[in-house]
C-alpha cells in the first residue's frame, strides 16, 4: 500500500486484512476492503479524478460526502458514480469522465485558454444563427454535454425495482439526533424506520469529536433500535417528500415508496466549500472531507496542509490532520483576535488570525497557499503545501423539509438559512436545525421522536412540535459559517462559485449586468445549481453573491425552489422492475404456436394474422372461419331493473326485447357521443348478457356502474365476465355445418335464426351461442368458460376441418367488417362522433323516454349533422390510399378524412369509411379527391354494405 | 406450466403443474423463503347483493361482518369485499355445493341477489413463506405489517398494475396470502411476481407441495 495509508483508526470502516484489486484509468491500484474508490485512490496518491464539466479543468475529492461533481467517475458502464460513496470492488474497472483523449491530456481544455469568449450566455447568444447552422451546433453540442457514457447494447433495466415501506415515524438521518429521535420513538410502541444515506449509523460521530464516545453511544441506540424491531436502512438516500408524507428513497437499484405517519428529518448540515481564486484545484478539500480520509479510512490526503477556517471546526480538523502525522503548516482564522487550541503547536504552525485563503496555486494538485488578511489591510503569505483544508461554512440539509412545505428565512448571525415554520406531522432535530452541540443533538432528537410518536398516534404536534425556534440557541463553537461571500481576489485564477457547471462568480456578476436580478432568473440563465449537487455546494453561495451584487439583504433575495430529487438518480431507479401488463386470452399458447403474427389491441394481444390475411378473409367468405373474440368485454346485468337502466344508457329500446333474443347497441355519453358498442341479449326477464368493444370494455363497465351506483340501477347487479369466458366467431357459409357436429341443439335457420340467443352443449361444454354477424356472414359466437376455451377451439378446429376451416386473425376481420361498412367504436368515431353522423341515425329511438344524449341528439336530427361517416369505393386497387388521410376541396382545403381503408380481396378493390361534408356524404357515387403525399386520389361515396347489401348471407 | 415436471388433472377438470421440484424441496423453499403456487382451480363465487351475508349465513352458518374481513365456514372462504358484494372461495370439488347452498339461500331473501360463478374469469396465486409479505410491498401498496394486515384480511388493491383480491390466509404457521385476479392477467401476474422475488430466492411450487401444506 502507498505512504498515504496511516496507522489504523480506531473506527475505521477499511479492513486491512483484506486487499482489493481495482484499475483506475487504466492503471492497477490496490485497496482495503471498505475503501470507496476516492479513498482508496487517495491512498495510492492519486488527486485528479476527473474533468470539470464546461473547462475541463481537473477536479479531486472536495467534499467526500457524495454532494459535490468532483468526485464522479465512470465504473464499467455506469456512469456519474460518486467516488467517495461507492466501495471499490474486486475486478472493478474506473474511468475518469468528461476527459478526452486521456486524464492527463484533455483536448477540452483549450476552452479554458478562450474562456473571455466564453462568458455566462454564451450558449444562448451564440447558436441561434444562422439558422441553417442548427443541425452541425447540434450535432457538436450534443457531443459536449453530457458527463459520462451509457453503452446502450449492454446496459438492461431488469435490475430495478421498488418496494413500498410503512412506519408510524420515519427518521431521516442516523447522526445522533436521528438515533436519538429513532430511540425516542420506538420507546413510544411507533413502529419506526430509520434512512441514512451513509454505509455506517452515527453521521458526524464517525469522523468527529471523542470517537470512543461516541462509538458507545452510536452502538448503544443501535442496540435499543433492534431491540424495539426498528427498520434501519443505511446506504439510502431520500429523494423526495409528497403530500401526506410519502417520502422515496433510493437504495442502489431500489426505489422506495414510504408511507409514514410522522416524519423526523434529522439530515444534519454538510460544509460548502468557499470561493477563492482556484478553489477548485485538486488537493483543496472541505474540513469533514479531510477528517472522513483519516478516520474512517485510515488515509492521510497530503503531507503538509494549510488549514482555513471560519470556527473551531478547522482546528479540529487541523488536530486531525496533526496526528494523522501530516504536516499543518499553517491556519488562517477568518475571526481576530488570539484564538487558540491547545492541540495545535504553533512553534510548527503558523496561525494567521483575521486571515482567510485568497488563493491556491498549482494545476493537477496544489502547490501552495496564498492566505490573505480578511479586511485586506496587511501583507500576504504565500505557504507551500499540497493540502488546503476548508471549513468555512455550513449549510443545513433543509430540502426535504422544503419539499414538505417548511419555511426558512437567512439568518445573519450564523450565515444560514434557519426554519420559520414546518408542516404538521415533521419534526426537525439536530444540525439541521441550528447549530449546536452533541447533547443538544441528542436532546432534541429525543424531544422530536416522541412527538413523532405521538403525532401517529393521532395526538397533537403541541406536546413536542420540534422546530426551529425551540432548538437552543447555540453557542458560536462547531459549524459557524464564515461571515464572507468571498475571500479577497488575488487574481490569480478562475473562482468557482459552481463546480457542477463552471459558473465563477465573474459569469454571477456578468448575469447580474445583463438583468437576470433575481435568484430564481439568475440560476436559469446560469445553470448554478443545475448540476448534479443540485445547488447543495453552490445554493447558499449564488444567493449571497446575488444579494451582495444587487445591493440586497440574502433573507430577502430568497433561495431557488426546492424539487425531487433532491440528489441525483438514475432513471432506472424511477422506472423500476417494468411491469406492462397484458391480457392474453385462453388460447394465446396456440395463437403463438400457429405461428400468428401477434399485435397489440388494447390491453390485449391478439392474433393479427396467421400468415396469410388474404386467405383468411377468402375462408370466411367461402367455407368458414374462427376468430378468437375473448377480448370482447363482456358483462353480466342482472335484476328487475336492467331493462330500464339499458333504456337510459344506450340510444336504442330495450324494453320490448324478448328472451332468448339479441340486439345491436350504441351507448353514448350525455352530450350525444358514441362511447361505445355491442350486442345485448336477453337470456331471461332479468338476465342480460352485454357485449363491448375490446378496447373499451373497462370504460363501458365503469360508465355503467358509475350510472347504476347513481341511482339508475335499482336492484341491478353488474358483473364483468370478460376474462370468464373466452369468445369465438365461426363464420362462414359453412359454419352451421361444423358446429352442427358439436351440439345436440338444433342450429337450423328456423329454430336458431339471425340476432338470438341460445345456451347450448357444445363438445359437452355449456355455451351461450350468439347468432350475430360483424362479418357479414353466417356466423355464431360462441362464448364459453375460458378454462375449456382451449379445449373447444381445437375441437372447432378439429371439426371444421373438411370444410376447409381456417382461424383468422384482426387483419382479415378489419377487411370482412369493412366490406360491410360495419364501423368500429374509436377507428370511425372520435370524440366528436355522434350516432346520427356516424350513419347509425336507425339506432336511436328519439321516441323512448329520456337516455343519455337525448337532449344532444335532438338537436342535431333536427339541424341535421354537418359531417358524416359514408363508404366510399375506388373501383380498383389503390395501395396509396390509408387511414388517416385527408380528403380535400379544389382548392386543396380540408373537408374530410378517411377513418378505414382496405383493399377488398372479395371485391377487388380499394374501399373503406370516410368523413365528408353531409352533404357531399348524402349523394351516392359522388367523387371526391384524397390528399396522397402532393397528389390526389379519387374515390366515389357509397351508401350501405359493399359486400351482400340485402345481409341475404348472414341471415341464411 | 411450461417448468413444471408433471401435469396433474384435479377437481372439475383442471389440470395443474404437479411439482416444479420435488415437493420436499419445494416445502422447505416454503418455509425458508418464499414460494409462488397455481391455485387457479379454487372456486370462485360472487354474492352481489344487500342480503348477500344473510345469504352466507343462511347457507354455510358463518359470514364476515366487517368488509376487508373473511372467515371459514363449511370449507368455504367467504370474503367480504363491500356492504353486498361477498366472495367465496372453495376448493374445486366444493364448489357445486357451496353454489347450490347460495341459489338456496338466495330463494328466501327479499332483496335482489345475484350469484355468479367466476371460476374461469380469475385466476388465484399463493404466495407463502416467511418472505411473502417483503415480496407482496415490492408489487403492491399495501402495508403487510402484522400489526395492520394479519390473518382474517381481504384487500382489493392494486398488484404490479393490476387489479387484484388479496386474502390473508396462514398456513402450517407460514404467513400466506392468496391473489385473485383477472384470468388474462394470470402469466403476467406469475412472471412479475418471479421476478420481483428473485433476491427473495422465490421458487414455484406446484400442486402436491400446495396441498401438504394445506
Amino acid at each position: 500500500m502507498s505512504g498515504r495509508r496511516i496507522e489504523p483508526q480506531p473506527g475505521e470502516t477499511i479492513d486491512r486484512g483484506c486487499t482489493v484489486r481495482f484499475r483506475f484509468d487504466g492503471r492497477q491500484l490496490e485497496g482495503y476492503a471498505g475503501d470507496t474508490i476516492a479513498s482508496a485512490l487517495t491512498a495510492a496518491g492519486v488527486q485528479v479524478l476527473s474533468r470539470s464539466f464546461k473547462y475541463h479543468r481537473p477536479r479531486g475529492l472536495l467534499c467526500g460526502a457524495g454532494h459535490c461533481p468532483n468526485c464522479l467517475v465512470q465504473v464499467g458502464d455506469e456512469p456519474n458514480v460518486r467516488a467517495c460513496r461507492r466501495p471499490i470492488e474486486e475486478g472493478m474497472e474506473v474511468a475518469p469522465q468528461n476527459v478526452w483523449p486521456s486524464l492527463q491530456y484533455d483536448a477540452m481544455a483549450l476552452t479554458e485558454l478562450v474562456s473571455r469568449f466564453l462568458p455566462v450566455g454564451f450558449y444562448y447568444k451564440t447558436f441561434i444563427r444562422p439558422a441553417a447552422m442548427w443541425p452541425l451546433y447540434e450535432h457538436v453540442l450534443r457531443n459536449a454535454a453530457g458527463l459520462g457514457a451509457i453503452d446502450e447494447t449492454t446496459t438492461v433495466g431488469g435490475d430495478f425495482d421498488k418496494e413500498y415501506l410503512h412506519a408510524d415515524v420515519a427518521v431521516i438521518g442516523g447522526g445522533p439526533a436521528g438515533l436519538s429521535a429513532a430511540v425516542a420513538a420506538v420507546e413510544q410502541g411507533a413502529r419506526v424506520l430509520l434512512l441514512d444515506e451513509n454505509k455506517t449509523l452515527g453521521g458526524h460521530l464517525r469522523f468527529s469529536g471523542d470517537g470512543d464516545d461516541g462509538r458507545t453511544r452510536v452502538g448503544a441506540w443501535r442496540e435499543s433500535l433492534g431491540k424495539g424491531g426498528a427498520t434501519v436502512l443505511t446506504q439510502t438516500a431520500v429523494i423526495g417528500h409528497y403530500q401526506n408524507h410519502w417520502l422515496s428513497a433510493v437504495r442502489g437499484n431500489r426505489l422506495y415508496k414510504i408511507r409514514a405517519a410522522g416524519v423526523v428529518v434529522a439530515t444534519g448540515a454538510f460544509e460548502i466549500p468557499m470561493v477563492f481564486d482556484g478553489n477548485d484545484r485538486p488537493g483543496v478539500l472541505l474540513g469533514t472531507a479531510v477528517q472522513r480520509l483519516i478516520r474512517l479510512h485510515g488515509v492521510a490526503p497530503g503531507r503538509r496542509a494549510v488549514v482555513v477556517t471560519a470556527s473551531d471546526a478547522g482546528w479540529d480538523v487541523a488536530t486531525d490532520l496533526v496526528q494523522a502525522g501530516v504536516e499543518v503548516a499553517a491556519i488562517a482564522d477568518e475571526r481576530p483576535g488570539q484564538h487558540a487550541d491547545q492541540r495545535i503547536d504553533t512553534t510548527e504552525t503558523q496561525v494567521l488570525h483575521g486571515h482567510t485563503i485568497g488563493a491556491a496555486h498549482g494545476r493537477s494538485a496544489v502547490r501552495a497557499a496564498v492566505l490573505v488578511p480578511v479586511d485586506g489591510d496587511g501583507p500576504w503569505h504565500t505557504v507551500d503545501c499540497d493540502l488546503i483544508a476548508v471549513s468555512t461554512g455550513w449549510n443545513p440539509s433543509l430540502e426535504l423539509a422544503y419539499l414538505a412545505g417548511a419555511r426558512s428565512r437567512y439568518d445573519e448571525d450564523l450565515g444560514e438559512m434557519r426554519l420559520q415554520a414546518v408542516p404538521d406531522g415533521l419534526f426537525l432535530a439536530g444540525r439541521v436545525a441550528g447549530p449546536g452541540g452533541l447533547e443538544d443533538d441528542v436532546r432534541q432528537g429525543d424531544d422530536a421522536g416522541h412527538a413523532a410518536a405521538e403525532w401517529a398516534r393521532g395526538g397533537s404536534k403541541e406536546t413536542g412540535t420540534t422546530a426551529a425556534g425551540q432548538r437552543t440557541p447555540a453557542a458560536p463553537t462547531g459549524g459557524r459559517s464564515s461571515a464572507l461571500v468571498a475571500a479577497p481576489p488575488t487574481g490569480h485564477d478562475k473562482r468557482f462559485v459552481c463546480y457542477c457547471e463552471d459558473v465563477t462568480d465573474v459569469d454571477i456578476n456578468t448575469a447580474l449586468l445583463e438583468g437576470y436580478d433575481r435568484i430564481e432568473l439568475l440560476k436559469r440563465y446560469s445553470t448554478l445549481g443545475m448540476g448534479p449537487c443540485q445547488g447543495r455546494m453552490c445554493g447558499l453561495q449564488g444567493i449571497r453573491h446575488c444579494a451582495r451584487d444587487t445591493d440586497t439583504s440574502v433573507a430577502d433575495t430568497g433561495r431557488t425552489t426546492a424539487r425531487p430529487p433532491v440528489t441525483p438518480v438514475s432513471l432506472g431507479a424511477l422506472a423500476g422492475q417494468r411491469m406492462e401488463p397484458v391480457y392474453l386470452s385462453a388460447l394465446h399458447d396456440w395463437h403463438v404456436q400457429q405461428g400468428a403474427s401477434m399485435m397489440i389491441a388494447g390491453p390485449w394481444l391478439r392474433p393479427e394474422h396467421y400468415g396469410d390475411p388474404v386467405a383468411e378473409v377468402g375462408a370466411v367468405r367461402q367455407t368458414v372461419g374462427l376468430i378468437d373474440v375473448s377480448p370482447l368485454g363482456k358483462l353480466q346485468l342482472t335484476g328487475p331493473g336492467v331493462a330500464t337502466m339499458l333504456e337510459r344508457l344506450y340510444v336504442n329500446q330495450w324494453q320490448d326485447l324478448r328472451r332468448g333474443r339479441v340486439r345491436y347497441g350504441m351507448m353514448c355519453n350525455d352530450e350525444g357521443i358514441v362511447l361505445d358498442d355491442g350486442v345485448c341479449a336477453r337470456l331471461s326477464e332479468e338476465e342480460w348478457y352485454v357485449s363491448t368493444t375490446s378496447t373499451g370494455a373497462a370504460g363501458a363497465l365503469e360508465w355503467m356502474e358509475w350510472w347504476r351506483q347513481s341511482g339508475w340501477g335499482e336492484g341491478v347487479h353488474i358483473t364483468d365476465m370478460t376474462e370468464t369466458f373466452a369468445a369465438f366467431n365461426l363464420a362462414g357459409p359453412r359454419s352451421r355445418e361444423v358446429l352442427q357436429q358439436l351440439t345436440e341443439r338444433d342450429l337450423s335457420k328456423a329454430k336458431f335464426p339471425y340476432m338470438r340467443a341460445r345456451r347450448a352443449e357444445v363438445a359437452g361444454v355449456p355455451c351461450l351461442l350468439l347468432r350475430i354477424g360483424f362479418t357479414g356472414e353466417l356466423s355464431y359466437e360462441i362464448h364459453c368458460p375460458a378454462g375449456f376455451g382451449r379445449y373447444l377451439w381445437e375441437t372447432l378446429v378439429e371439426a371444421g376441418g373438411s370444410f376447409g376451416l381456417r382461424p383468422f386473425g384482426v387483419e382479415a376481420q378489419r377487411v370482412l367488417r369493412l366490406e360491410k361498412a360495419h364501423l368500429i367504436v374509436g377507428q370511425d368515431t372520435d370524440a366528436l362522433s355522434d350516432p346520427i353522423a356516424a350513419d347509425a341515425a336507425w339506432a336511436v329511438r328519439l321516441d323512448k323516454g329520456d337516455f343519455l344524449g337525448k337532449r344532444a341528439l335532438t338537436r342535431v336530427s333536427s339541424e341535421g349533422p354537418r359531417q358524416r361517416l359514408v363508404g366510399f369505393r375506388t373501383g380498383r386497387r389503390v395501395d396509396a390510399l390509408r387511414e388517416g388521410l385527408q380528403i380535400v376541396d379544389a382548392e386543396r382545403r380540408i373537408i374530410g378524412w378517411i377513418s378505414s381503408c382496405r383493399h377488398s380481396p372479395t371485391l377487388d378493390e380499394t374501399l373503406g369509411l370516410c368523413w365528408l361534408p353531409a352533404d357531399m356524404a348524402a349523394r351516392e357515387q359522388s367523387t371526391f379527391t384524397v390528399f396522397v403525399a402532393g397528389r390526389l386520389e379519387a374515390a366515389q361515396v357509397h351508401h350501405g354494405p359493399f359486400y351482400d347489401p340485402e345481409g341475404a348471407r348472414l341471415r341464411s | 406450466m411450461d417448468s413444471c415436471t408433471q401435469v396433474i388433472d384435479v377437481a372439475g377438470g383442471w389440470r395443474l403443474p404437479e411439482a416444479f421440484q420435488s415437493p420436499d424441496v419445494e416445502l422447505q423453499a416454503a418455509k425458508k423463503a418464499v414460494v409462488l403456487g397455481d391455485d387457479t382451480s379454487r372456486g370462485k363465487i360472487l354474492v352481489q347483493g344487500e342480503d348477500c351475508a344473510r345469504a352466507a349465513r343462511q347457507a354455510f352458518g358463518a359470514a364476515p361482518d366487517a368488509v376487508g374481513t373473511w372467515v371459514e365456514a363449511e370449507g368455504v372462504e367467504l370474503s367480504r369485499l363491500r356492504p353486498d358484494l361477498l366472495y367465496c372461495g372453495t376448493p374445486p370439488e366444493r364448489l357445486s355445493f357451496a353454489s347450490e347452498a347460495l341459489r338456496s339461500a338466495a330463494q328466501g331473501m327479499t332483496e335482489p341477489l345475484t350469484i355468479t360463478d367466476v371460476t374461469h374469469g380469475r385466476f388465484e396465486l399463493r404466495l407463502l413463506g416467511p418472505a411473502a409479505g417483503n415480496l407482496l410491498s415490492r408489487v403492491c401498496g399495501l402495508d403487510f405489517h402484522e400489526t395492520r394486515f394479519a390473518q382474517g384480511h381481504v384487500a382489493q388493491t392494486s398488484v404490479a398494475k393490476t387489479h387484484q383480491l388479496i386474502i390473508r390466509a396462514d398456513v402450517a404457521n407460514l404467513p400466506a396470502y392468496r391473489l385473485i385476479g383477472g384470468r388474462a392477467l394470470g402469466a403476467y401476474v406469475w412472471d412479475t411476481l418471479m421476478e420481483a422475488g428473485r433476491d427473495l430466492q422465490l421458487s414455484p411450487i406446484g400442486w402436491l407441495g400446495l396441498q401438504r401444506l394445506t
